[in-house]
């Protein structure tokens, strides 16, 4: 027995794992190498005798006992479970148990494995796995905001950079001449509401000299002695010192279109050295997006105001072409009118009365041109006096009398006015080209009180059924949608053979007082 | 009104425009007014009925356009006389509308004696062309041809490979023909264009959009 004994004690010395013996019935450790005991902080002679409790974590002691119960020859159970050493620190260990019997006693055998270290890097690599994923999350993002916004949105992509990047204070400048400008900037307060300044370059080279490679810069100590930080310095102690203020990591990140530099993102962070070149990269990411909406938002500005343009001229195209149609009929009637007198007074009479109607028409759409052409004049006239202008011209080119009735007084802001005057424009067209009507009425109420106005358009025409018309026909979704450019009500009722009425209503919003 | 009378019908869909050119004919004894449209498609009905001599129409109007009218009355209605009468004088449509059939071309900054003129002179198939329409195709028939309308089709096929970028012995293999023979032709499409190199040729070309 004593060489078999020995032996046994040898390999249980020599094992690699610790090997620890408990009693099934009582829980306690009745033999264990000097590995197990090592591995919890004890002595050999210490580990021995322990309850389970003393060395196992709660949550893992429980399943420990369940197995002490439940195992029998020939089953393995294996279990991971947090061990606690005898300072009370923790780790994870990785357990084989079988069943075995120990000087007559039924015990359980666990092969124990320290496994923290596994644990530890496995969740690292979770951790990892997982902030890569939310920064390629946050970058798709990014790039889909970015991509959507036809405008651009400086402080939003500022926000976004944040979401991967933790800075204490970032800036995102647009390169103006030698100048740079804060587009947005993402601080403390007061820096956000420094907001806009410039800061001052020493010419274009200084440019050059920031980007050399069109490479984000990083500046481990913003009052080091190195050359970034010197340069750095130079522009911004005494034109934006703010930036600084408290800062001890600096970056600087081009925003660049084909190698060209349109502007930069500049983070700063408290802690020093703090940027990393990982950091970098995913900022110069975030800077090429920048970059692209910044000319898309450049070239969005241009089409508008190209499409502005382009509407303006077709209008006045338009209006061009109706006074030359007037003047060219009114030119004929002028010169049959003393024919047509000598023929038949009263024929004659009734085309001096065209004939004045006409010219009053193309002054009516000369005059339109003029605003036309020159737009404050939308906003600077009095409403009655533009809606007049219309119906007048309205009544010269399709010969349908029109009244214009205002009650009331009041100013409206200029965005609502232009409204105004659009909705009559285009509803008199749609009455001049499909309605046959005999009359039109006009009438525009300033609310007493409330601010509210209300232009009615109504006119005694064949009608139509709002339902039967899609919203691409008479313009009526550029009504719906200049109504709700300005917060209107826009109402269209008519019936086949009823007429039709056009109504929109303004009031002002409470908030727009305090804009 | 007498039975010589000129029978006109007005096609505008300016209601003004209609109502000066009524007016106006209501002075002339030898025009009648039989038929007021406000678009091209009204006009062809209206035809059917009132069989007009003269057609005053207009060219630019909603649903059927006066050059698409005009072809379609001169079709179906050969007797009636057209006079385009619009306020717009682009070259294109001088010619599309003379093409589809128009004896007439005026502008509507016309007298009304000349307009008057125009109507008889038309009534009687003599055209009549404001100054304006006539400088449009004077200056039309006076443009130097564009490069390229005296080249062979096999010329052309040689100039768009050329185009392509492909040099001789490439051209020679896609249009199975010998080098020599692309040769001549890349000689003779030099020297119509009056070009020294096929680079300029093709530069010419593109240019031109004479290859698409």
């Amino acid at each position: 027995m004593t060489p078999s004994r020995d032996a046994y004690r040898e390999v249980f010395e020599a094992a690699g794992d610790g090997l620890i013996i408990s009693d099934v019935e009582t829980g306690r450790v009745v033999d264990a190498n000097s590995l197990a005991g090592a591995m919890h902080g004890y002595a050999r002679e210490d580990f021995i005798g322990l309850s389970s409790a003393s060395y196992i974590t709660p949550s893992g002691e429980r399943q420990f006992l369940a197995d002490l119960q439940a195992i029998r020859p020939g089953d393995v159970f294996e279990a991971l479970s947090v061990h606690q050493r005898r300072d009370k620190t923790q780790f994870f260990a990785e357990e084989r148990r079988s069943a075995l019997t120990h000087g007559d006693r039924a015990c359980l055998m666990s092969v124990v494995r320290d496994i923290s270290q596994r644990v530890e890097s496995e969740q690292y690599l979770l951790e990892e796995v997982e902030t890569r994923t939310r920064e390629q999350a946050t970058l798709l993002e990014v790039s889909q905001t970015l991509a959507s916004a036809l405008q651009l949105k400086p402080g939003l992509i500022l926000d976004q950079l944040r979401a991967i990047l933790d800075y204490s204070q970032a800036g995102l400048f647009a390169l103006e001449g030698s100048d740079l400008v804060p587009l947005a900037v993402r601080g403390p307060l007061p820096l956000e509401q420094a907001v806009p300044f410039r800061i001052r370059m020493n010419g274009p080279e200084t440019l050059t000299a920031l980007f050399p490679d069109n490479a984000p810069i990083r500046i481990a100590d913003v009052s080091g002695a190195d050359s970034a930080a010197q340069y750095l310095r130079s522009f911004l102690e005494n034109q934006a010192a703010m930036l600084l203020a408290g800062m001890r990591a600096w970056m600087w990140v081009p925003v660049a279109v084909k190698s060209e530099v349109i502007g930069a993102i500049g983070v700063a962070h408290n802690e020093l050295d703090y940027f990393t070149d990982h950091h970098a990269n995913l900022a110069l990411i975030v800077a090429n997006q920048a970059a692209i909406t910044m000319v898309n938002a450049d070239l969005y500005e241009h089409a508008q105001a190209l499409a502005v343009l382009r509407e303006r001229q077709r209008l006045a195209q338009d209006l061009h072409d109706a006074v030359n149609q007037s003047l060219f009929s009114a030119g004929l009637i002028a010169e049959v009118l003393p024919r047509l007198w000598d023929r038949d007074n009263a024929q004659g009479r009734e085309s001096l009365d065209d004939l004045r109607r006409l010219i009053r028409g193309a002054l009516a759409e000369m005059r339109i041109l003029l605003v036309e052409l020159r737009p404050t004049a939308l906003t600077d006239s009095d409403l009655a006096d533009l809606l007049r202008l219309l119906a007048s011209a309205l009544t010269g080119r399709a010969k349908i009398p029109v009244t214009v009735s205002v009650t009331g007084k009041g100013a409206l802001p200029a965005e609502a006015q232009v409204a105004f005057y659009r909705l009559c424009q285009e509803g008199l067209n749609n009455v001049a080209k499909h309605s046959k009507a005999k009359r039109v009425d006009i009438k525009l109420q300033y609310g007493p009180a409330d601010g509210a106005v209300e232009l009615r358009i109504h006119d005694d025409g064949r009608g139509f059924d709002p339902a039967s018309i899609r919203s691409g026909h008479y313009g009526l979704s550029i009504m719906r949608e200049r109504a709700d450019a300005v917060g209107a009500v826009l109402s269209i009722e008519s019936r086949p053979g009823q007429g039709a009425d056009l109504a929109m209503r303004w009031a002002p919003a409470p908030k727009q007082e305090v804009a | 009104m007498s039975a010589s009378s000129i029978r006109i019908m007005i096609v505008d869909d300016h209601p003004m425009v209609r109502l000066g050119l009524s007016t106006f004919l209501k002075v002339y004894d030898d025009l009648e007014l039989v038929g007021e449209a406000d678009d091209g498609a009204a006009a062809l009905q209206l035809c059917k009925e009132v069989l007009p001599d003269v057609v005053l129409m207009d060219m630019v109007m909603p649903i059927m356009d006066g050059v698409t009218a005009t072809r379609a009355i001169r079709q179906q209605f050969p007797s009636a006389q057209v006079i385009a009468l619009t306020s717009f004088k682009q070259e294109g449509l001088v010619e599309k509308a003379l093409q589809a059939g128009a004896i007439g071309y005026l502008l509507k900054d016309v007298s009304a004696d000349k307009l008057v003129s125009a109507i008889r002179s038309a009534h009687m198939g003599r055209a009549t062309l404001s100054p304006e329409a006539t400088q449009i195709l004077v200056e039309a028939a006076n443009k130097p041809p564009p490069p390229g309308h005296d080249l062979t089709k096999r010329e052309w096929a040689v100039l768009a490979l050329l185009v392509e970028g492909l040099n001789n012995t490439q051209i020679a293999h896609r249009l199975g023909v010998s080098s020599s023979t692309v040769k001549t032709h890349v000689s003779a499409i030099l020297s119509k264009f009056g070009v020294e190199s096929r680079t300029e040729a093709a530069a010419l070309a593109l240019r031109h959009h004479l290859i698409s």
